[in-house]
C-alpha cells in the first residue's frame, strides 16, 4: 500500500466520521458554527499528527503490556499543550470549545489510529495516516457545522449567506440539530457509495 | 523480571518527559492567557462604558467594581449573575453614577437555549435598559420576549441587583439588596423578628415549632412543582392571627413559580386566624382566600397546604392546652 | 512556587507514572492468564470481517477454536486456501486442504425476464422471502429465481449484484464463498461451485416437461440428452431434473449442444462479470 493510499484512506474510504463513526462526542457538541468545527478539527489534527509521529517513533521501545497507558499519556500531553495554547492565542474559540478540548484525549479516533496503525507501521506511513485521518475529521466537522450554521443562523463562517428574511431553524443550534444533520449526511454519503459501486460494476 | 522493569522504566520516562514538556508549555502560555483574560475584561468594560479615563478596580464585599470617569461623570460597571433557564446568566452592567442612569448592559456569559434564550444578547432586548433611571424593579420597564421569559427575567434580576449594589456601595444609599439569603439566614432573621430571643424548639407532625412567649413560629415543607417548598410562618398567640410568613427555600421555575416568594402573594395570608383554613380561588380573593397565581398554581398550593397544615397543628396544640 | 513549577509538575507526573507502572506490574503478575500465542497469530491472519460464515461468533473465537482443535482449519470459507496454508504454518502442520478449490456462488436458473413466463404481477414487499411466502412472486415457475435480490442484499463483500435481466450475478473475483447467499435464497437455487467451473445446468425446475415448456423457454425438461452426451458421466438425473456432478466434469462441453432447451451453458471466464 502506498503512502498516498494511507493518506486518502482517511479522506474518504475510511472517513473517521462518516465511515468509521468515531469521535462522535466533539462532533455533536461543538459543531454549532463552521468556525468552531474548523477549530476543533485543527486541534484534533494537531494532536493526531503529533501522537502518531511520537508513537510510531517509540513503538519498538514500549512494552506491549503498557502500551495503552503510554499512548494515553502521550496523547494527553499533546492535548494539554493545545489546551494551554488555545486560550493564549484564540481566547474566544477556546471559550466556545471549553471542555471539549481536554476531551480530545478520549476521542476514540486518536486512540484507535494510534493503536491500530501508528504503533505498527513506519514513521512515513503513520504521518500519512495521521494527515488523512485528521484532515478527514476536520472536513467532516466543517461540513456538519457549516450545514448547521447555514440553517441555524443563515451564515457560514460568520458570513451572512441567506437573506435576512430566512427563518432560521432554532433546532440546528441544539443537540437534536446535530443528530438530524449527521443522519442526513450519513444517508447521502451511503447513497453516493452505493451508486459508485454500481457504476464500477457497469464499467467493468 | 526484565520485562517488568522495562514497563516501569518506560512509563516513568514517558511521564517524566510529558511533565517537562507540559510545565514548559505552561510557563510560556500562562502570561499570555492572563493577558488575554485582562484584555477580554477591559473589552467587556469598554463595551458597557465606552471610552473612559481613570479606570480602576475596587473590591467591595468580594465583588469587583470598575470605577472610571467619562467626561465629567463618574461611571461604574460590575458583573452580576442570576439564575436563567440553562444556568447562571452573567450580566455586565454599566451605569452613570452621577446621573443615576443605566448606560449599557451586556450579557457576558450564559448557557441559555440557542435561538430562544439567546435573545438576551441581542440589541432588541438590551436596548430597553439603556438610559433607565435607578429603580428597585425593572419588570415594568422592559419588554419580556415570548419564548425567553426565564432568560429575560434573569437578566432583569441581575440588573436590579447591580443597580442596588451600586446604590449601596458607591452612592452609599440605604437599599435592600435583592440578593438571595440562605434559608438558614432567612429563618434566623424571621425568628428574631417575630418570635424574639427566647423560644423553645421542637418537632410536631413534620413541622418544626419555635414556641416563644407571645408568638409561635412553624416551619415545614410541601412538594411544589419541581421540589419541596420550605415555608415558615408566625402566629400571635393572643390574637390567634398570622403575623408573618416567608418562603425559605424553593426550586420552582425561575420567573414562573417564584412569585410565591414575593410580598404580593404572601401578604394575603397576614391577619388570618388559625381557626380557619385558607382556600384557593381563581379571582377576587376575600379574607380567608388566596388567589391562584397563573403559571404558579402548584407552587402556590404548596404554600397554602403548609399553612393549613400548620393551622391544624396549632389548633391541636391549643386544644391540648399547650399555650 | 513559580520557580518550582518545573520541579512540581514534572515530579508529580513522574511519580504518578512510576506508581501506576508498579501497580500494573503487580496486577499483571497476580492476574496473569496464560494465552496461547498462536491465537493472536491466527487472529492477525484472519480476514477480520467477523462475518460468522465459519459458524463461530467472530474471527477471534474462530482463532481460539482452531488452537483448541474445536474448529477445523479450513473452517473459514472467506480466507480460502491461502489462509489454510497460513493457519497450518502457525499450527505447525502441513496443510491438508490446500489443494481444495475456492468456492464461488452461482444461480442455477436462467429465468430472465425474456426467458421465463410471468404468471402475475407481484407488488408486495420487494424481497424474495416475502414473495415466496405470499404466493411465489410474479414468475410462473415455482422453482425459478424470484429476482428480488435477497442474495444480493446479504452479500457483505459486494460480490453479488442484480443483472438487468432480473437474475443476480456473482463476481467470482469478489466472492469469498461465505455461503450467506445460499442460505438467503428461499428457493435454494444459489449453489457453491469451484471457481474454475464453467459449464452449468442453469435450471432448478422439478416440473414435468409439459409444465416446464409452459413456464420457461430455457427450462430443463428432463430429456436425458445431456446425460447420454457426456463422456465422463458427469450429469446425473435428480428426478426430472438434470444435475451437474462438478467433480467429474472436464469441460468437454458435449452436453451444451445436446440440450434441446439451451439450459446448459458454457460461460467463458471473461464473460462472467459482464453478463
Amino acid at each position: 500500500m502506498s503512502l498516498l493510499n494511507d493518506f486518502k484512506n482517511g479522506l474518504w474510504n475510511e472517513h473517521p466520521i462518516f465511515r468509521l463513526l468515531l469521535g462522535m462526542c466533539p462532533l455533536l457538541a461543538v459543531t454549532t458554527t463552521a468556525e468552531y468545527g474548523l477549530a476543533m478539527g485543527l486541534a484534533t489534527l494537531f494532536v493526531i499528527i503529533c501522537a502518531e509521529i511520537v508513537i510510531s517513533l517509540v513503538r519498538n521501545l514500549i512494552p506491549k503490556k503498557v502500551r495503552i497507558p503510554s499512548f494515553i499519556i502521550i496523547i494527553a500531553t499533546f492535548v494539554t499543550i493545545v489546551d494551554y495554547t488555545m486560550p493564549a492565542f484564540f481566547p474566544e474559540i477556546a471559550d466556545a470549545l471549553s471542555i471539549f478540548i481536554p476531551l480530545i484525549v478520549t476521542n476514540c479516533l486518536i486512540l484507535a489510529r494510534v493503536e491500530a496503525f501508528a504503533s505498527r507501521v513506519s514513521l512515513k506511513r503513520a504521518i500519512a495516516d495521521a494527515l488523512g485521518m485528521g484532515i478527514g475529521f476536520t472536513w467532516g466537522l466543517v461540513l456538519l457545522a457549516g450545514v448547521r450554521e447555514l440553517l441555524g443562523d443563515g451564515s457560514v463562517f460568520g458570513v451572512q449567506i441567506l437573506g435576512e428574511g430566512f427563518p432560521t431553524w432554532g433546532i440546528m443550534g441544539l443537540p437534536p440539530g446535530a443528530y438530524i444533520t449527521l443522519g442526513i449526511i450519513l444517508a447521502v454519503i451511503n447513497q453516493i457509495i452505493r451508486m459508485r459501486h454500481k457504476k464500477t460494476r457497469e464499467v467493468s | 523480571m526484565k520485562e517488568n522493569l522495562r514497563m516501569v522504566v518506560v512509563l516513568t520516562c514517558i511521564t517524566l518527559l510529558s511533565g517537562l514538556i507540559l510545565t514548559a508549555t505552561y510557563e510560556v502560555t500562562a502570561p499570555l492567557i492572563e493577558a488575554q483574560q485582562e484584555a477580554a475584561l477591559a473589552q467587556a468594560v469598554e463595551n458597557v462604558l465606552g471610552q473612559v479615563t481613570d479606570l480602576e478596580q475596587e473590591i467591595i464585599d468580594e465583588k469587583e467594581y470598575f470605577l472610571a470617569r467619562k467626561n465629567d461623570y463618574r461611571v461604574a460597571a460590575l458583573v452580576t449573575s442570576a439564575r436563567g433557564y440553562g444556568g447562571p446568566v452573567d450580566v455586565m452592567v454599566g451605569v452613570n453614577v452621577s446621573t443615576e442612569e443605566i448606560m449599557e448592559i451586556k450579557v457576558v456569559d450564559h448557557t441559555e437555549t440557542p435561538g430562544l434564550g439567546t435573545v438576551i444578547e441581542e440589541e432588541r432586548f438590551v436596548q430597553h435598559f439603556r438610559g433607565l433611571d435607578f429603580k428597585d424593579s425593572y419588570r415594568d420597564e422592559v419588554d419580556i420576549i415570548t419564548g425567553s421569559t426565564v432568560s429575560c427575567v434573569a437578566v432583569i434580576r441581575a440588573v436590579e441587583e447591580a443597580v442596588a449594589l451600586i446604590r449601596l456601595n458607591i452612592l452609599e444609599e440605604e437599599v435592600e439588596i435583592p440578593e438571595d439569603l440562605t434559608p438558614d439566614e432567612m429563618r434566623e432573621a424571621f425568628i428574631a423578628e417575630f418570635v424574639g430571643d427566647e423560644y423553645e424548639e421542637f418537632e410536631r407532625d413534620d413541622l418544626i415549632v419555635y414556641q416563644g412567649p407571645d408568638v409561635i413560629a412553624l416551619e415545614g415543607s410541601k412538594e411544589g412543582y419541581i421540589g419541596p417548598v420550605k415555608t415558615i410562618l408566625a402566629v400571635d398567640i393572643e390574637s390567634t392571627e398570622l403575623i408573618g410568613i416567608e418562603v425559605l427555600d424553593q426550586e420552582e421555575t425561575p420567573g414562573l413559580g417564584d412569585p410565591i416568594t414575593e410580598e404580593d402573594f404572601l401578604q394575603d395570608f397576614i391577619g388570618q386566624s388559625f381557626q380557619d383554613d385558607f382556600r384557593l380561588v381563581t379571582e377576587d380573593p376575600e379574607p380567608g382566600e388566596i388567589e391562584i397565581l397563573s403559571n404558579a398554581t402548584v407552587s402556590a398550593e404548596a404554600v397554602v397546604d403548609l399553612v393549613n397544615h400548620a393551622f391544624e397543628v396549632l389548633r391541636n396544640m391549643e386544644a391540648g392546652g399547650e399555650f | 512556587m513559580d520557580g518550582n513549577i518545573y520541579l512540581y509538575g514534572t515530579l508529580t507526573m513522574t511519580l504518578l507514572g512510576a506508581a501506576f507502572a508498579i501497580i500494573l506490574v503487580i496486577v499483571s503478575r497476580v492476574f496473569a492468564v496464560e494465552v496461547d500465542p498462536r491465537v493472536e497469530k491466527i487472529e492477525e491472519v484472519l480476514p477480520g470481517a467477523n462475518c460468522g460464515a465459519c459458524g463461530e461468533a467472530g474471527c477471534s473465537s474462530f482463532a481460539s477454536g482452531v488452537v483448541e482443535g474445536r474448529v477445523p482449519m479450513d473452517g473459514c470459507p472467506v480466507g480460502g486456501s491461502k489462509l489454510i496454508d497460513m493457519l497450518a504454518e502457525i499450527m505447525g502442520q502441513t496443510s491438508a486442504a490446500s489443494t481444495e478449490e475456492r468456492q464461488v456462488a452461482h444461480v442455477l436458473c436462467n429465468g430472465t425476464r425474456e426467458n421465463a413466463v410471468d404468471l402475475s404481477n407481484y407488488e408486495g414487499i420487494q424481497t424474495c422471502i416475502a414473495a415466496q411466502n405470499v404466493g411465489g412472486g410474479s414468475k410462473a415457475c415455482p422453482d425459478g429465481c424470484l429476482g428480488l435480490g435477497d442474495c444480493v442484499r446479504v452479500c457483505q463483500f459486494n460480490a453479488a449484484y442484480m443483472g438487468d435481466d432480473g437474475i443476480p450475478r456473482f463476481d467470482p473475483a469478489r466472492c469469498t464463498g461465505c455461503g450467506r447467499c445460499v442460505e438467503a435464497c428461499p428457493r435454494e437455487i444459489v449453489h457453491m461451485t469451484g471457481v474454475s467451473r464453467r459449464t452449468h445446468i442453469r435450471c432448478s425446475a422439478r416440473l414435468p416437461a409439459k409444465e416446464v415448456r409452459k413456464v420457461c423457454s430455457v427450462g430443463c425438461i428432463g430429456c436425458r440428452q445431456c446425460v447420454k452426451a457426456c463422456p465422463e458421466e458427469a450429469i446425473e438425473m435428480d428426478g426430472r431434473l438434470a444435475r451437474m456432478v462438478y467433480e467429474r466434469c472436464t469441460h468437454q462441453n458435449q452436453c451444451v449442444p445436446a440440450c434441446p432447451m439451451n439450459t446448459i451453458q458454457y460461460i467463458p471466464e471473461e464473460e462472467w462479470v459482464n453478463r
